[in-house]
Formats: C-alpha cells, structure tokens, sequence
C-alpha cells in the first residue's frame, strides 16, 4: 500500500474490490480502535478479538458506507456494536454466574461501551510521560516486565505493602490526571 | 506526581481490594466485599471503571506491541472466514443446483426474489474478487439464479426475534441482530421465538435449518416449529420435504424427520392445507389431526408428537425466566428474593432463594403466575398476605415485583408495607387511580411528586413490573413501572434512614389510619426481590425483558 494513500482513497478502492486497500485502513485505525476498545472491554473479554471483529464487519458491509460521509464514526459505531456483542456474550456465558466478577463494573463499562464517553488513551500517554523516572520506572516493571509484586518490591527495597500501597496511589494519580485534561477539555 | 510509599497499614478498604483485585490475588469473599462496594456505591464504581480503563491502558501502552502482527492477523482471520464462505457458496451452487433440478419454487415466491438479485450478484461478486480475485470463482458465481435463494444479505425486514434462549445460529446462517431477512437461518444452539411482519408467530427449537423466503413464507430443513397464525397471517406457509403446510387461520406444528424424507404436521387449533409445490391440495386438516409426509405424498396420519418437540412462547418465557431466577440468585447485593415456588412440605412457606430470610404466607393461596408452570400468590382477601422481616438500616433499597392486578378495592393499595406507622418504615403503594409511589415514614408531609405526572400508572389486567427504589444518597424515592419512571419523590427531612422491620407483601397489617384503615392488594404477584442498593433503569429494564410475560413487547399501562 503507498503511504500516501488518503483515508477516502483506500475506501474508494476498497468498495471497488481492492482487498490490499483493506490492509491500509487497518493500519489507519488498529490503535484508536484497540485503545478505545481496551479502555472499555469488560473483564472476561478480548479486545483484540472484538477489534478484529469490527475490522471484518466493516470489510463486509464497506459497500454500505456512503463515500464523502465520515469514515471514522461508520467503524466506530461497527466497533461500538462488536462490543456489546461481546458484553452480552461475557453476561450470557459466564460473568453473572461468576463467583468472581465484578458486576458494578461490568455494567459501568457496559454503559460506557454504549455512550459517547471521551477516550482516555491520549490524557493517560500525557501523563505518563510527565512522571519522573523514578517512579515510572515501578509502572514499567509492573505493565511491561510484568514482574510480580514481590519482584518489584525486592528491586525496590521496598515492603509487599508499601509496593501495593504505592502502586495504587500511582494509578490514582494517573487516573486523577486524565481526569483534569478531560475536565479541561471541557468534557 | 511522586507519591511516597510507606509501610502504613492499609485502611481504605476499596484501596486494599483493589489492588489484590488488579493483580489477580482477590479470592471469592473479597470478590464478594468489592462488588458490595461498588454496588452501594456508584461513584466508587465509576472511579473503579476508570481505574480499570487505565489499568488495561497501562498495560497497552508500556508493553511493546507489533501492529504488524495485529493487521496480519486480522487480514489471516478476513481471509479465513472467507475461505469459508466462498466454500459454503459452492456447496450451496451444488445444491441448489440440484433442488433446481428436482423442483422449481412456484412462480410467485421467485418474483419476489427479482428485485433484489442484481444488488445480491454484485454483492456477490465484490466480495469474492475482492478477497479471491480468481477467474475460476468469478466462473462459479455466475449461475445467479441458482444461488438466489440463498445467500442472506441486507433484506427488508421479514421477521424479527422476539425471544430466545440460548440461542446460537450458525455463523455464516444467522439474522442481523433480531432481524431476520429473506435467506438461510441454522439454529444451533438454543430456542427462538420470532414474529413475521404479516403477524405469524413461529417458535423453533434448535436443531433446526430453515429459510425464510418472505413474511408469508418460510421452508424448514431440518427440525420442528410451531407456529401460531394471527387473522392477518392466513395463508402463512411453511415448506416441507417438497410439500406446502397452509396456514387457514390455526396454530400447528411442523417437523421434518432426521433423514429429511419425511415431515410431519399437527393440528392444535384452526385449519391447515396440505399442497403439492404445485398447489394441489393433498389433504385438509383441522383441529387435532395430523399426517406424515414424504415425497409429495400424504400417508397417513402421524403418532402423538414428543414432549417438546413443538414448544409454545410461553415455553421460551418460563425457560428464560427460570435461567433468569439462577441467575439472579447469586447477586450479592440481594437482601432477599422470592421466586414463588410452593414448598410441598409446607405451602406457608415463601421461601427465599438466597437462603435467609424466609416470608410468611398469610391466606394467600397458590395460584398460576405468569406463564403455564410458574406459581405465584393470590391476594384477595382481608387478611391475605407476606410477612418478611428486614430489621436492618439501609441507604439505598429496591424492591421489584411482577404483579397483576385484578381490581383496585381502596384508596391505598399496598405492594410492600412496612407494618403499623413505625419511623423509617417503608410503604409502596398505589392510589386508586393507579399512580404509585414510594414513601418512607418520617419523611414529614413533604411529599410531592416531581416526575412522571401523566404516567397511566399501574396497569390492571395484565403483568406489570414495579421497581420501588430508595436513596438517601440522593435524596430520593422512585417508582417505576415496566423499567419506565412513574413517580419521584424527594426525601426532605435530614438523618432519614431506611429501617423496613416487619413488613407485608400485599398487605399493610395493623394500620391506625382511620381514612385508609385497608390496604390489601388484589391480584397475583408472582416475583418479589429487595436489593441493598439503587438498581439503575437500565437494570430494571433487563429486568422487564428478561422477565415480561408476554413475548411481544409490552403495550404502555393504561
């Protein structure tokens, strides 16, 4: 696909029966579409699976979209019903019979999944980047180590406590700061 | 941002649960005391949402991760499902084909196909060059008319689902959503209810292939249906192992044996036709009769169909409503939930399903609930209802049941009372107009009615959900009906709390109120479940759905 391929280019040639154009509006959309759906998925579900869903569901129906109508929110409104589909899915087979399932936050994130909630991907990067190496460091050993608790306490000389305490105090911190760039987004 | 940890204890018990919960160390019991306080709490479960959101973003973000990998697999998984449906269009060609060969539709049933076959070859055509690109496929999907009848794509609405359980269609065989259009439908899994545009009803339990042709026309494969003819249906048709099962105004039953030689019709109300694809009448059949079928031929009647080979609506109701009961049983957040089941060894007994707090039937006696099956209580007498103890305090309540009301007999009729006028008692009730609200005692004379004033109220006649539902975080009480607001009322007295004690379904016992001294509720209530938080509308809603009665949607209170 040539890099300069415009977004109303790809789908012309995709409706025209370019299979390769597919690719490119996969590479255009794959992380809104998966930080979007990954912010969103409730516990149980595969983002990943349902983002390939929506993807596939788009390539089927793309004789459907109106060219010169915005692209965006046609996958986006497919995503959002791959994700219901998923959250009904996870209550039909397994979530509410759980003996360890969160409903609360289940149907939070459900309600979420339907509504037009500002996406919280960008604040978070923001504010990730602006917390001092020190401290980042802990949430890298954590997400992207993936060390236990005890690894992590055991680098950090620091007790199985104190980590847990600080680990949630990190991410509320995060959490409170998307919370004031959304806020002053206006949202 | 840089927190200082420490090795203070940690007191904050949502920091605690948390925390284990995020990394995976949260057991059964902790489970239980998070989703109680999320449950109670609903801006502590919406700051657990955004915790969760960040947390999975974190993860995504610091992890390295190959979007080549993502896009490959998705195109690996594009092609796959593909494969497969370009597979399945061949083995369709050939069979179709074939069914071409051995018997052409009548002709007015392949007319109404015309109008759509250039969208469906082209569609047809896209979607296989697109993904094949192969002369030999574009050979293969030029026999338009033989495939015609069978591939699904977007059609006008023929028949919607209007319930089911468990249901499961075959991937490449299923409706869009509840919609059903003209195509092939496989139910694999489960059983569906779905009503035709024309008012024909047909419930079909899996395994079942059938293709719906129109509103008045579908062909089961493989399987068994019912199907229940409204006057606007007549002539409602079901195709069978070469013959054609018409509808004259009836409810009946078709299935086609395992080897697909053979189907079978029944008779249980009305009249049906039996006709040759070419419309020569074979046989007339009427209430109580039945015939067995095989190439073209009638030969005689059929034996008595097996228990659930034909099931009714109400069937997928009490079946869904019972997977409803098991489920809802395990809330953590319920206080109590009665289900109305009759306790052989002692019928004065309304046993609570989580196991605590057991009522006592007072007169009410035992009769049907709301589909053929279910129990539910009768209240129509002075004396008849429920004693449920809740001695406890609590900041939020909701109370549902599913009632129906036969009459409306006083000025107040009681849902659920708190006994006498105790403080913080809890009284719901309807007037005599039908407009219900939810009181607490001790809230003054300061109620007033903020929300819903033109909301027909509650229905008589017909099952009706009620939702009372208590917040002193709010400040306030609301009632709905069906899952839709019909009152709301602000608590405006400070220190108020919510303390039920001893209460009564159906019923308000000992009352010193000289204008309204009798209370008792009249009809059947069938379902009644407290929680110790706000359910929201859309929980209610669900609810409703999963619970209502009718498998039609329900008509607005009166």
């Amino acid at each position: 696909m040539p890099p300069t391929d415009s977004l109303a280019e790809l789908v012309r040639r995709l409706q025209a029966g370019d299979a390769d154009a597919f690719e490119g509006i996969v590479r255009l959309f794959e992380t809104e579409i998966r930080g979007w759906l990954i912010s969103r998925c409730p516990p149980g579900g595969d983002p990943d699976s349902v983002a390939q869903n929506a993807f596939v569901e788009a390539f089927r129906r793309i004789s459907e979209f109106s060219p010169g109508t915005d692209f965006r929110a046609w996958l986006f409104t497919i995503t959002r019903y791959q994700l219901l589909a998923e959250c009904t899915r996870l209550k039909r087979h397994a979530d509410y019979r759980s003996r360890y399932a969160l409903h609360s936050l289940s149907a939070e994130l459900e309600r979420r999944a339907a509504t037009d909630e500002p996406d919280r991907l960008l604040h978070l990067q923001e504010c990730l980047s602006r917390l001092a190496q020190p401290v980042r460091i802990v949430l890298e050993w954590r997400y992207r180590d993936e060390l236990s608790l005890q690894e992590i306490a055991d680098r950090s000389n620091r007790s199985l406590a104190a980590t847990k305490k600080w680990l949630f105090v990190l991410r509320e911190k995060l959490r409170e700061c998307v919370d004031r760039k959304l806020s002053a987004e206006g949202i | 941002m840089t927190p200082a940890p420490d090795d203070s204890p940690v007191t904050d018990p949502f920091e605690r649960l948390w925390t284990d919960y995020l990394e995976g160390e949260l057991d059964e019991n902790g489970i239980l005391e998070l989703n109680r306080l999320l449950g109670e709490n609903l801006q502590l479960a919406a700051r657990a949402a955004d915790l969760y959101s960040d947390h999975r973003l974190l993860g995504w973000t610091l992890r390295p991760t190959d979007q080549s990998a993502f896009v490959a697999d998705t195109i690996a998984r594009l092609r796959a499902e593909s494969e497969q449906f370009v597979a399945g269009v061949r083995e369709r060609l050939r069979s179709s084909d074939d069914t071409n060969r051995a018997a052409a539709p009548p002709r007015d049933r392949r007319e109404s196909h015309l109008s759509w076959l250039p969208w469906l070859l082209t569609a047809m055509a896209s979607i296989a060059l697109a993904v094949l690109g192969t002369d030999r496929l574009r050979n293969r999907v030029q026999p338009a008319p033989a495939i015609e009848q069978k591939i699904v794509v977007e059609q006008p609405i023929a028949a919607l689902l209007v319930a089911e359980v468990n249901a499961r269609f075959e991937s490449r065989s299923a409706p869009d959503a509840i919609r059903f259009g003209p195509g092939d439908y496989e139910l694999q899994e489960g059983i569906v209810h779905l009503r035709f545009s024309s008012g024909a009803d047909v419930v079909i339990p899996s395994p079942a292939k059938f293709t719906i042709r129109d509103s008045m026309h579908m062909q089961l494969q493989t399987g068994s249906l019912r199907a229940l003819v409204a006057p606007s249906a007549h002539g409602f048709t079901v195709d069978a192992t070469g013959v054609c099962y018409e509808d004259l105004g009836t409810e009946f039953g078709v299935s086609v044996a395992k080897d697909l030689k053979q189907s079978e019709v029944h008779i249980f109300g009305g009249a049906v036709d039996v006709k040759s694809e070419a419309g020569t009448l074979l046989s007339s059949l009427t209430l109580g009769q039945s015939a067995r079928v095989a190439e073209g031929r009638v030969l005689g009647p059929a034996e008595a169909p097996v228990p659930g080979l034909y099931p009714t609506p109400s069937d997928v109701g009490l079946l869904g409503w019972q997977q409803w009961r098991d489920q809802i049983k395990a809330d953590p957040t319920l206080v109590c939930y009665y289900p109305f089941e009759s306790r052989p060894d002692d019928r004065t007994v309304l046993t609570d399903a989580t196991g605590s707090r057991n009522g006592r039937i007072e007169g009410a006696r035992w009769v049907s609930g709301r589909w053929p099956g279910k129990q539910a209580l009768l209240f129509d007498r002075s004396e008849d209802g429920v004693e449920v103890s809740l001695p406890e305090d609590y900041r939020q309540l909701t109370v549902t049941a599913w009632m129906r009301v036969d009459r409306v007999d006083f000025g107040l009729n009681a849902v659920f009372n708190s006994n006498n006028y105790v403080r913080h008692g809890l009284h719901m009730q309807f007037t005599r107009t039908g407009h219900p609200y939810v009181g607490l005692y001790g809230n003054g004379n300061t109620r007033r009615t903020e929300g819903e004033p033109d909301h027909p109220g509650v229905p008589v006649g017909r099952w009706v959900h009620f939702a009372g539902v208590v917040d002193l975080d709010k400040p306030w009480c609301a009632v709905y009906l069906d899952g839709e607001l019909a009152d709301i009322t602000s608590l405006t007295v400070p220190n108020l709390r919510v303390r039920p004690g001893l209460c009564r379904i159906g019923n308000w016992a000992e009352g010193r109120d000289t204008l309204n001294p009798e209370r008792g509720f009249r009809g059947r209530i069938d379902e009644f479940a407290i929680w110790r938080r706000a359910l929201e509308p859309s929980e209610l809603r669900r609810h409703v759905e999963l619970g209502r009665p009718s498998l039609i949607a329900i008509e607005p209170a009166r």
